[in-house]
């Protein structure tokens, strides 16, 4: 018998296979991993089967509508919100040269279901984070896969599968090397288990005053001097930040130089306006810099430079030079080049100015702007006597160019659809291991051992603000308008049992029981969007995980607010270790809030000492001290 | 890395192979910068070579053009542009298009070898198309090599591809001196062995593979191959073969 599916089915069995094929997962990103992991899931027929599919249908109990028991329909969807570049071609195999500038998502299914007639591919091109992609739509999927290139979007994902209690299959590759990691809400640690290293930001007066790297002078020329002339010079760049160890008395001089440039600004459309900027930069600024000796002290000083002289004899116009070496952006210019350089993007960046472009921005794809940060950050490392870099090497630090080949997506993408295998396998029940036997699995080509690693997943971090909280929905009528804070208050009261409790959105605190002020606001104020959240923070004694509520709207008539589920019992946060100190049993863990005390004889002064501990830990709060409450008479100790 | 258990073995003898040097096994290929390695293109033995064995169809090593450096631009800046310049200089034999032959070709044409010349005789059958990539329902019957030539040069028309539907009982050992690195896959044990051979004699690099489900092997004979590990010095001592 000819069957397309033999290879996967003597290799899975056949009810994994059937499992595969009636499967729905979503794939978001359809870039390096994200077309490897396609090819893989539509050749090993994810999706392929129509399966027992048919209208939803609801049950009721009690009048009270129930979550839906329909099942998936089959399938795979994509998300990308990104188009086809020509340097994504050499391992974004989906895509050819005539699809640039088209959407990857688009691209991506219209090749990919070649491989597999069978299969059903539905393609977004749209942000993950459109509110669209709610709760209720990661629901709908048995497996969520991460081919993404940024922290925020994983992030999120990582959140919308945690609310949405579907296995996550997180991924990623820099260069020869990759990682793959399954994670489950409840069974292992969650992305944001463990911090991941931020954006690197560097003081502002290694940027401002005592540059040693190339990159600091690149990130002066992208995140200061560009937006101070071209862009809104307002704005605060990431790049750059005050940090404790830089002097205050500096950090006012720089600030009075950005004033001085601002002025220089005016002349933007003038001929000598290129000058009038060189010489500010790269003379007096130097200067003044060079004044300060005690910061020479165990530096070199820079050596200033003035337009003039650094054209010296030059005949031809500086301009066009300058227009003539930016098309060299393989060889290192020579700072006179760089001079030509500057004057030129200086003149076509005015232009486009004038022209009606308000804020220019540097983007690595905006020749011009990688010109004028190219020939700045080349002339400032003279300055400095930092070595010189051609404007291709300056691209990938000033644009954070990851570099990528097609090899390593390949191998990491195999890893990704082979866990997912194994959480499937979980899913069936034929597997006696956690989550199916699934590891962290480590691509490194550049170990002396093995080229693949793994290591077993870790349980969830019990204080993860990001995974610990139980995750419910909200509904809400279509209709909106009626109900109000309130309403949300008495329905967890009802629902719940909370006594004291706070209300927090991504805003910030819209209730606790000492801010009743927008209880008759409608909760529409508080939700403008399917994918936001919002936080209930027991303040009760007994320490309840936080409950997270994702809001949906119903379309057909509701009265009032719903829980989902309706009736949610909240376990108990886990017990914290106590540090030791004086006053405490040593090495006895205590609850992070203090028990309640049950009798009723007492049961006023309990209501005092409640009150005194509510106090202590509000100033706690604020203050950031640890608070320990000993429950003998009700005296609170205050630890130093 | 351990060079006991990986060490290359002399097909004939039985013998580890030494390096004359270092009294060491030869190591086995790992990724590295300098992936293609300098024995890698020796362009005066290639010429030699070539000569002897009466082809001249090796392209002489050319500058890389701004509109390649445009499209190889992320890998460029992974292994750098004499390692680009190489790959896009090498000629490889793939020997069988099934599965792990459509994988090994779409990563090797994507990275922008100069030639891939794909030996396969056989003709696609529908099983095959599960987890063929490169070719669809209207290619059975067709020879598997030529089916999925077409794909493969729209994937990266700058890469030669060549495709031979003869037999590989057929080839002689000189067949495979035309190439720097043989690719043998699907191949039983006798047969790979042979090739390997053929393809010592002429100084050719060597790889056998093959999958079976959940798995698979790559067996590397690379002759004499040597390559630098570079790592950015940190501030702590690092043992060597840490």
């Amino acid at each position: 018998m000819q069957r397309r599916d033999r290879g996967i089915a003597q290799s899975l069995g056949l009810p994994l296979t059937k499992c595969v094929k009636e499967s729905r997962v979503l794939l978001v990103g359809a870039g390096g991993i994200g077309c490897e992991v396609l090819k893989n899931l539509v050749c090993s027929g994810f999706g392929s089967l129509p399966g027992v599919y048919g209208a939803e249908r609801r049950a009721s109990i009690d009048g009270v509508e129930q979550v839906p028991v329909s099942t998936k329909k089959p399938g795979i969807v994509v998300v990308d919100l990104d188009t086809i570049d020509l340097s994504n071609l050499n391992r974004q195999f989906l895509f050819r040269k005539q699809h640039i500038k088209k959407p990857k998502a688009f691209v991506a299914k219209e090749t990919a279901s070649q491989f597999n007639p069978s299969v059903n591919i539905e393609a977004h091109h749209a942000s993950i984070f459109d509110s669209q992609y709610d709760v209720e739509f990661f629901e709908s999927f048995d497996l969520v896969f991460n081919a993404l290139d940024n922290l925020a979007a994983r992030r999120h994902v990582n959140r919308m599968c945690l609310a949405a209690n579907v296995p996550l299959v997180e991924s990623g590759t820099t260069g020869f090397n990759g990682q793959v990691q399954a994670i489950k809400k409840g069974v292992t640690e969650c992305y944001d288990c463990n911090p991941k290293p931020v954006q690197k930001s560097f003081p502002i007066c290694t940027i401002r005053s005592t540059p040693s790297q190339p990159i600091h002078c690149i990130v002066w020329a992208k995140s200061y001097l560009l937006p101070e002339l071209f862009g809104t010079s307002e704005e605060e760049s990431a790049d750059v930040a005050v940090t404790e160890g830089d002097n205050a008395e500096e950090v006012a001089k720089l600030k009075e130089e950005a004033e001085a440039l601002k002025n220089i600004r005016l002349m933007m459309g003038k001929s000598e306006f290129a000058q009038h900027v060189f010489d500010k930069v790269f003379h007096d600024d130097i200067e003044r810099l060079r004044s300060m000796t005690e910061m020479w002290q165990s530096r070199r000083p820079p050596q200033s430079l003035s337009f003039d002289g650094l054209k010296a004899d030059a005949e031809e116009d500086l301009v066009k030079r300058g227009q003539a070496l930016s098309i060299q952006d393989q060889a290192v210019w020579d700072v006179k080049d760089d001079l030509a350089v500057f004057a030129y993007s200086v003149d076509v960046l005015s232009n486009r100015c004038q022209a009606g472009e308000t804020v220019i921005e540097f983007d690595k794809d905006d020749k011009d702007t990688l010109d004028f940060v190219a020939a700045a950050a080349n002339i400032r490392s003279h300055v400095f006597g930092i070595p010189l870099h051609s404007e291709w090497e300056i691209k990938q630090m000033a644009g954070n160019i990851i570099p990528a080949i097609a090899t390593s997506n390949a191998l990491t993408a195999s890893l990704c659809v082979m866990e997912g295998f194994k959480i499937m396998r979980s899913q069936i029940g034929s597997s006696t291991e956690t989550l199916g036997g699934s590891k962290m699995v480590f691509l490194n080509s550049r170990s002396t051992e093995r080229l693949i690693t793994t290591q077993s997943l870790a349980a969830p971090v019990p204080e993860c603000p990001v995974c610990s909280p139980l995750y419910a929905k909200l509904a809400l009528p279509a209709s909106g308008g009626e109900t109000t804070l309130q309403d949300l208050v008495d329905l967890l009261r009802e629902k719940v049992g909370y006594e004291d409790f706070s209300i927090t959105t991504e805003a910030g605190i819209i209730y606790d029981p000492d801010l009743e002020d927008n209880l008759g606001r409608p909760m529409e104020d508080y939700i403008t969007h399917g994918n936001k959240f919002i936080t209930v923070t027991d303040e009760g004694d007994e320490g309840k995980v936080d409950l997270v509520l994702s809001t949906i709207v119903r379309t057909e008539a509701q009265s009032g607010l719903q829980l989902l589920p309706d009736r949610i019992t909240l376990p108990l946060k886990p017990m914290k270790e106590v540090p030791e100190t004086n006053g405490h049993a040593a090495g006895t863990p205590q609850p992070v809030n203090a028990p309640a005390a049950t009798s009723s004889a007492g049961a006023k002064r309990k209501r005092e000492a409640e009150d005194e501990v509510e106090s202590a830990k509000k100033r706690a709060r604020a203050g950031k001290e640890e608070v320990h409450v000993v429950d003998d008479d009700g005296a609170i100790l205050l630890d130093d | 890395m351990d060079g006991t258990n990986q060490a290359l073995f002399d097909l004939t003898t039985g013998m580890p192979l030494i390096d004359p040097t270092t009294q060491n096994g030869l190591p086995i290929l790992t990724h590295g910068t300098n992936m293609m390695g300098n024995n890698m293109l020796d362009t005066t033995a290639m010429t030699a070579m070539q000569t002897q064995a009466g082809m001249l169809s090796v392209l002489p090593p050319q500058g890389i053009s701004a509109d390649e450096i445009a499209l190889y631009d992320r890998q460029i800046r992974l292994w750098g542009m004499k390692a680009q310049e190489m790959i896009r200089n090498a000629q490889v034999l793939l020997i069988g298009m099934r599965a792990l032959g459509n994988e090994i070709a779409k990563n090797l044409v994507l990275a922008g070898i100069g030639s891939l010349t794909i030996l396969d005789s056989e003709p696609l059958t529908f099983e095959d198309l599960e987890t063929s990539f490169l070719v669809t329902e209207e290619d059975i019957g067709q020879p598997r090599a030529t089916a999925s030539a077409i794909e493969l040069r729209r994937m990266n028309p700058r890469v030669n591809i060549v495709t031979d539907t003869e037999t590989i009982l057929t080839k002689t050992p000189d067949y495979f001196s035309r190439f720097q690195i043989v690719i043998c896959t699907n191949q039983p044990f006798e047969m790979a062995s042979t090739i390997n051979m053929s393809c010592r004699m002429y100084n050719v690099k060597f790889y056998a593979a093959d999958t079976y489900g959940f798995y698979g092997y790559i067996f590397a004979d690379l002759i004499m191959h040597t390559f630098t590990i570079t790592r950015d010095k940190g501030n702590m001592d690092t043992k060597v073969g840490a």
